[in-house]
């Protein structure tokens, strides 16, 4: 488990970059990649995680379940404001980074986290779609993505036991947290290179929803 | 030790499979490759962070992991005044200088109270974060960036880390005060323009 735990996450950068729609591959297997997609659902997911394995067995127990409920009340929501999306992402993954960065034990507001965080990527995946069995294939698909990768990432972090690998938890948590700072940061103090950079990366480009990175039906 | 190698070395090898996707990724793939290359193109940003994780590893353990914790914090705080026009005076040459002074506490073995060795750092952290934040409006994707460079300086630091390991070898304190000694260079190279 460790070693295809380790391995998954190696594989995170390279998956993170694939912004592109993935033709062919279909809607559930998109909506299954899209927390892995976007950038600022990957460091809420990464932060989460470490939070929820530091809590323990008990941090988890109470945390995935919440997460996944709050995904599934996200995920029947219509989708808001992309950009108000993403930013309250980065604010959550900022707050939780900060709590792994000061290895403190909260189980419940670490499962108030979850539940809060579920809901924004619920919203931030959620999107229209070509018709019912397209979507809920989606929904599926990013239903059971987003379950996992925590699951699996909470169940990584559960087991660094030894002092540095501690250490080495907290220090991914500063890195999360500084990265998710600046983009807070760049979107407050200078709202027009905001949204220059959201002309640069067009919502398709950067954010896809997953409904947005299926291929379209052929007539 | 070992672990330790497989982990660092997985890390390097996962985070160079974000090279191999570069040309098929769009405006995000951009801005994490040009913001992880940024700390790695610029000699002056790669010699200084690799500084930090000697010096680091060289104070103990405690500071260890506080310095590359703190640094890119701090560095936050300098992004943000760069992202908000803030003027901050002689901001290469306070690179230059992070080189020239970390390198010389190292060669000279220094070993201040551990508030002390975080203020040091964390100044310096500063004028890199102002020179990172200066970039990151111009950058297509400001959190493929921002991720991207706050990753190259963290690998930057465990090399420093991995490389201050040799202190446990026979001659490896000699070692640590010799890479020391050639950051310090470094620096004075960077700050007369030689370099």
């Amino acid at each position: 488990v460790r070693r295809s735990s380790l391995a998954s996450l190696c594989l995170l950068p390279a998956t993170a970059q694939a912004h592109s729609p993935i033709q062919g591959i279909g809607e559930f297997y998109n909506g299954l990649l899209h927390p892995l997609l976007v950038p600022a659902q990957l460091l809420m997911l990464l932060a989460l995680g470490l939070l929820l394995g530091q809590g323990g067995l008990r941090g988890r127990q109470l945390g995935l379940p919440l997460f996944v409920l709050g995904l599934c009340i996200g995920l029947a929501w219509d989708s808001l404001d992309p950009r108000l999306l993403e930013t309250a992402l980065l604010l959550c993954a900022a707050l939780t980074s900060l709590l792994v960065l000061g290895a403190l034990r909260l189980p419940l507001l670490a499962a108030m986290l979850a539940a809060g965080a579920g809901v924004l990527l619920g919203l931030d995946s959620s999107g229209e779609s070509a018709g019912l069995q397209a979507r809920l294939a989606t929904t599926l698909g990013i239903l059971l993505g987003a379950s996992l990768a925590l699951l699996l990432l909470s169940d990584l972090a559960d087991r660094l036991q030894l002092p540095w690998q501690k250490i080495g938890a907290r220090i991914l948590g500063s890195w999360i947290c500084a990265s998710a700072l600046l983009v807070l940061a760049l979107g407050l103090l200078q709202p027009a290179a905001g949204s220059a950079s959201a002309t640069l990366m067009p919502e398709t480009a950067s954010r896809p929803a997953a409904a947005e990175m299926l291929p379209r039906p052929v007539p | 030790m070992k672990k330790i190698s497989v982990l660092i070395t997985a890390l390097f090898f996962g985070l160079l499979s974000v090279g191999v996707h570069a040309h098929a990724g769009g405006a995000a793939a951009d801005g994490l490759m040009s913001g992880f290359l940024h700390p790695l193109l610029g000699f002056d940003h790669l010699v200084a962070m690799i500084a930090v994780g000697i010096w680091g590893a060289f104070l103990g353990p405690r500071a260890i992991w506080m310095l590359p914790i703190a640094f890119p914090l701090v560095m936050v705080l300098g992004g943000i005044l760069g992202m908000a026009g803030v003027p901050l005076p002689a901001v290469e040459t306070g690179i230059a200088a992070s080189a020239l002074v970390i390198g010389a506490l190292i060669a000279l073995a220094v070993r201040p109270p551990l508030w002390l060795a975080l203020l040091i750092v964390a100044v310096f952290a500063v004028f890199h974060g102002h020179a990172h934040g200066t970039e990151l409006p111009a950058a297509t994707d400001a959190l493929g960036y921002s991720i991207g460079f706050v990753l190259a300086t963290g690998l930057l630091h465990l090399c420093g880390i991995a490389f201050a390991l040799v202190d446990r070898l026979p001659h490896g304190k000699l070692a640590i005060r010799l890479a020391g000694s050639a950051i310090g260079l470094a620096g004075l190279g960077f700050l007369s323009g030689t370099l």
